[in-house]
């Protein structure tokens, strides 16, 4: 018999961690796919507890952040990181103030729905915004939606065009997603507010990718205690 | 009545001013010209000078049976006009290397951008719209848009740089009609013909898209970038031609030498053929003392 004292177990911690830290971060996103859908009350967050809650925000939080340096060009950048962590966080706060003006309109049962839910139109938005400057950037058809675009914003185009594909596609998708695959029932209202919300995501990745590096320095020299 | 005539006629002969600018010396002396060979014009007049090696990799211009150095402090002309096109019109890309009698820097100097204008751009369904020039014309090399080297390689290798230089490097790139269909400086294999260094080693979409995300990076040839270390001025002039205009295909192009310049290397990239071959070096190089 030995009388060593039995070592604490660590969640998580073995050959498997690799593993478990994969499993846990598709649980999350499995979560926030749920939960990316419209109406606002069509799911209640009942069924989901506040540890996935909190925990599927903070990944999408990290996808944001990772996907604002991407958006920026700099996903290696280590002289700007702390500015684009701040326009990233920036970027956070405003959803989640704009959602919990909406969640008081909506009823405030639905604020942590709105929330995941906007994270993901966002995700998706940047992701489409990313998808098009690779793969879509020189063919006829988007460049023309460009010449479109910019004979109203004009050079605002180059990010505006993108933008505006991703909140149309992100829009159709969620409308699609909504209907046949949750199988909820909408009214206008539903879609209306599915809109503005996956609009304004659209919104706040135009002002990402569009405002200029200056601006931030100067916003950040402007924060500095004197 | 009188008025309109007048405005109309100042109009045309403002149009044909402009039109005859375009190329002239080109339109003057592409008939005395040889496809696939360099030429500079040294004066006003009859003084086309052709470029021809005089050592290993070294230029000169043969004037009046004399082979002459380019001189420091001036302006040269070149005129080009391509050996077999493979397009009817096409963009050329112009690396403008200048060497100075010091010794060099630890980082490459900014990219100078200078885009002429194009007369067979793409603009919707117009095949034919005029993009001008840009910067504009008049706009000296000093005061033309620069791009920090590392910015320029990153989005002429991988498609993207950082937001702000994205924007200017946007602007400087074009669609074009090539004869056969509206074609873009940034499709991949375009727009590595922008790059200075190791131009033919670029990712595919997918390992740029990884890049972008800072999942990939690859890793260019750290040879040829010390190479581009050396120089103290560079530059890139997006020219142009098109094989059924009255200059018969040729273009021109126009470098300076500084009181200091030791040296200007040349290379021009046919995006046309470029993309016709994306396998080879279709760069054609001149290297030039300064004295």
């Amino acid at each position: 018999m030995s009388n060593e004292e039995p070592k604490p177990v660590i969640p998580g911690a073995g050959n498997n961690n690799w593993a478990n830290e994969v499993g846990w971060a598709l649980n999350r996103l499995q979560v926030i796919f749920r939960y990316w859908t419209m109406p606002p009350d069509a799911l209640s967050l009942r069924g989901m507890s506040p540890e996935e809650g909190v925990s599927a925000r903070a990944l999408a939080l990290i996808v944001i952040v990772a996907l604002t340096f991407a958006i920026r060009g700099e996903a290696d950048s280590t002289t700007n990181g702390a500015m684009l962590t701040l326009l990233a966080g920036g970027l956070a706060a405003a959803i989640s103030v704009v959602m919990n003006q909406v969640s008081s309109v909506l009823g405030p049962t639905n604020r942590d729905h709105l929330l995941i839910s906007t994270y993901a139109s966002t995700i998706l938005v940047m992701l489409i915004v990313l998808v098009c400057q690779t793969f879509l950037i020189d063919l006829n058809w988007y460049q023309d939606f460009e010449d479109l675009v910019g004979a109203i914003l004009g050079d605002k185009r180059f990010v505006a065009a993108p933008a505006i594909l991703g909140v149309v596609v992100t829009y159709v998708v969620l409308l699609v997603k909504a209907r046949f695959w949750d199988g909820n029932e909408l009214d206008l209202q539903s879609v209306l507010w599915a809109f503005a919300i996956v609009a304004s995501s659209g919104v706040l990745v135009f002002f990402v990718a569009f405002v200029r590096n200056d601006v931030f320095r100067w916003l950040i020299s402007q924060l500095r205690p004197a | 009545m009188v008025f309109q005539r007048v405005v109309l006629g100042l109009t045309a002969l403002f149009t044909l001013a402009s039109g005859a600018n375009a190329n002239t010396a080109c339109e003057n002396h592409s008939n005395r010209m040889q496809a696939g060979a360099l030429y500079a014009l040294l004066c006003n007049g009859n003084c086309l000078a052709r470029v021809e090696r005089v050592d290993i990799g070294k230029h000169a211009l043969r004037q009046n049976d004399a082979l002459v150095h380019l001189s420091r402090g001036r302006r040269y002309q070149f005129l080009y006009k391509p050996q077999n096109p493979v397009a009817s019109n096409s963009l050329v890309v112009v690396q403008v290397k200048r060497l100075e009698t010091s010794l060099g820097s630890e980082k490459p100097v900014p990219v100078e951008l200078r885009r002429d204008a194009v007369r067979f751009a793409c603009v919707g369904r117009n095949r034919s719209a005029s993009v001008e020039a840009w910067p504009p014309e008049g706009v000296s090399g000093h005061a033309a848009p620069k791009i920090g080297y590392t910015s320029y390689d990153r989005f002429h290798r991988y498609g993207f740089t950082n937001a702000d230089d994205m924007t200017l490097l946007r602007k400087f790139h074009v669609r074009y009609f090539n004869g056969q269909s509206c074609v873009s400086t940034l499709d991949p294999v375009r727009r590595t013909q922008f790059l200075f260094h190791d131009h033919m080693n670029y990712p595919s979409r997918p390992f740029a898209f990884a890049a972008r995300l800072g999942l990939y990076v690859n890793e260019a040839n750290a040879q040829q970038l010390d190479a581009i270390k050396r120089y103290e001025r560079l530059r890139v002039i997006l020219t142009n031609y098109q094989q059924a205009a009255s200059s018969q295909g040729c273009f021109e192009f126009s470098v300076r030498t500084g009181p200091a310049t030791a040296g200007i290397d040349l290379g021009l990239r046919d995006l046309e053929r470029a993309s016709r071959l994306p396998t080879f070096d279709t760069t054609a190089r001149w290297s030039f003392d300064v004295k």
